[in-house]
C-alpha cells in the first residue's frame, strides 16, 4: 500500500486542501479499497470543479444532477455512484477529491 | 489630545457609530473596521458625510465585503501595519462596539 | 411539503450568522421547499466583488450561486433596504426579486416556518 505523506483527519479527509494531487487521490482511494478508473476520475474532476466554482462539496443529489448534465442520464444515478464509490458515495467522492466533508450528504 | 475612535459595527444594526459621533471632535480620527466599514458606502447616510475629522477604513475588511470600490471619497484606506501606526500616532484609542 | 423561509438580516464576515443561515438553507433544501429573504444588512450577503484574501474569512458569497442545484429558486430581498444602502439588484451575485412591504408580509404569510439568522 502506498504511504500517504499528507495529514488527514479522523475520517480520512485532507487537513489541507492544497495537499491534493492525483497520487494522493489514488492513495486515499486505495486505503478504502477503491481502484480509480476513468469513470471515477470523471466524477472526481466534476466535484473539484464544483468546489472551485461554489466553495461547496457537492452532496449526493447535487452530484447526480451534475453528472446527468455532463454525462447523460445513463451515467447519472445514485446506484451508479454507489457502484463506483461504495455505500456513501458523496462522502467518498469528496474525500478522494481532497475536498471538505459535505455537511448534509447522502 | 487626539483620540482614535474605532467602530466595528454596522450603522444600521447598532448605535456604536451614532454614539461615537456624539463625542468625536475635529482633531480626532475615526477608523471603521469589520462591519463598521458599511458606514462609508456611497449612498448610505450614516452621519460621517459631514465630518471634518480624518476617516480611515481597514482595506481588508472593505474588500472582504465587496465595497472597496464604492466608498465615499473622503476616506483613507489603510492596511494592518498602518492601523498599528495610527494607534501609536493618536494619544489614545477608544473602541466603540 | 413544508415551506420554509430563511431570513438573513446580518452582514457577512462580521458575524457567523450568514454562513450558518446558508448552511441551514442548504440542509433544509434536502427535505423542504425553501426560499431566501434578505432584510436590512442581510442584503450585503449577496454583494458582488467580495474579496476575502486579506481578511481571514471565507468568501461564501459564491456559494449562493449553487442554490438552483439544491432546488432553491426563490430569492427575495426588501426593495427599501436595498435602496437605503445605495444598492440595486444588479449589485448582487445572483438574480433576486426585490419586494415592497406588502410583498414581504405576503411572503412570510405564505410559508409554514420562518427561520431567522
Amino acid at each position: 500500500m502506498t504511504e500517504l505523506l499528507v495529514d488527514r483527519d479522523d475520517e480520512g479527509f485532507l487537513v489541507r486542501l492544497e495537499d491534493w494531487n492525483e497520487t494522493v487521490a489514488a492513495g486515499i482511494a486505495e486505503a478504502d479499497s477503491i481502484e480509480l478508473t476513468d469513470q471515477h476520475w470523471r466524477v472526481i474532476r466534476l466535484a473539484r470543479r464544483y468546489y472551485d466554482d461554489f466553495q461547496l462539496s457537492p452532496p449526493a443529489r447535487v452530484l447526480v444532477k451534475l453528472m446527468r448534465d455532463e454525462f447523460g442520464a445513463d451515467r447519472a444515478s445514485s446506484i451508479y455512484l454507489m457502484q463506483l464509490f461504495s455505500g456513501r458515495p458523496a462522502r467518498m467522492v469528496n474525500k478522494i477529491a481532497g475536498l471538505p466533508k459535505p455537511t448534509n450528504c447522502d | 489630545m487626539a483620540i482614535l475612535h474605532t467602530v466595528n459595527q454596522s450603522p444600521d444594526r447598532h448605535s456604536a457609530l451614532r454614539t461615537c459621533l456624539e463625542f468625536l471632535t475635529e482633531q480626532d480620527g475615526l477608523l471603521l473596521l469589520e462591519d463598521g466599514v458599511y458606514a462609508a458606502l456611497i449612498g448610505v447616510r450614516s452621519g460621517i458625510e459631514d465630518l471634518s475629522a480624518d476617516i480611515f477604513i481597514l482595506k481588508a475588511d472593505a474588500e472582504a465585503r465587496g465595497i472597496a470600490g464604492r466608498l465615499q471619497q473622503e476616506v483613507t484606506l489603510i492596511d494592518y501595519a498602518e492601523f498599528v501606526d495610527l494607534c501609536v500616532t493618536y494619544d489614545k484609542v477608544k473602541n466603540w462596539s | 411539503m413544508k415551506r420554509l423561509l430563511f431570513v438573513q438580516s446580518r452582514a457577512p464576515h462580521g458575524s457567523v450568522n450568514g454562513q450558518e443561515g446558508l448552511d441551514a438553507l442548504l440542509a433544509g433544501s434536502a427535505f423542504a421547499t425553501c426560499s431566501l429573504l434578505l432584510l436590512e444588512d442581510g442584503v450585503f450577503q449577496l454583494l458582488k466583488a467580495q474579496d476575502t484574501s486579506d481578511s481571514g474569512t471565507k468568501n461564501y458569497s459564491v456559494s449562493y450561486g449553487a442554490l438552483p442545484d439544491y432546488g432553491v429558486e426563490d430569492l427575495y430581498c426588501s426593495a427599501d433596504h436595498l435602496v437605503s444602502r445605495g444598492l440595486t439588484t444588479d449589485d448582487l451575485v445572483v438574480p433576486v426579486t426585490a419586494l415592497d412591504r406588502a410583498g414581504i408580509s405576503q411572503l412570510m404569510a405564505d410559508h409554514d416556518v420562518i427561520l431567522s439568522f
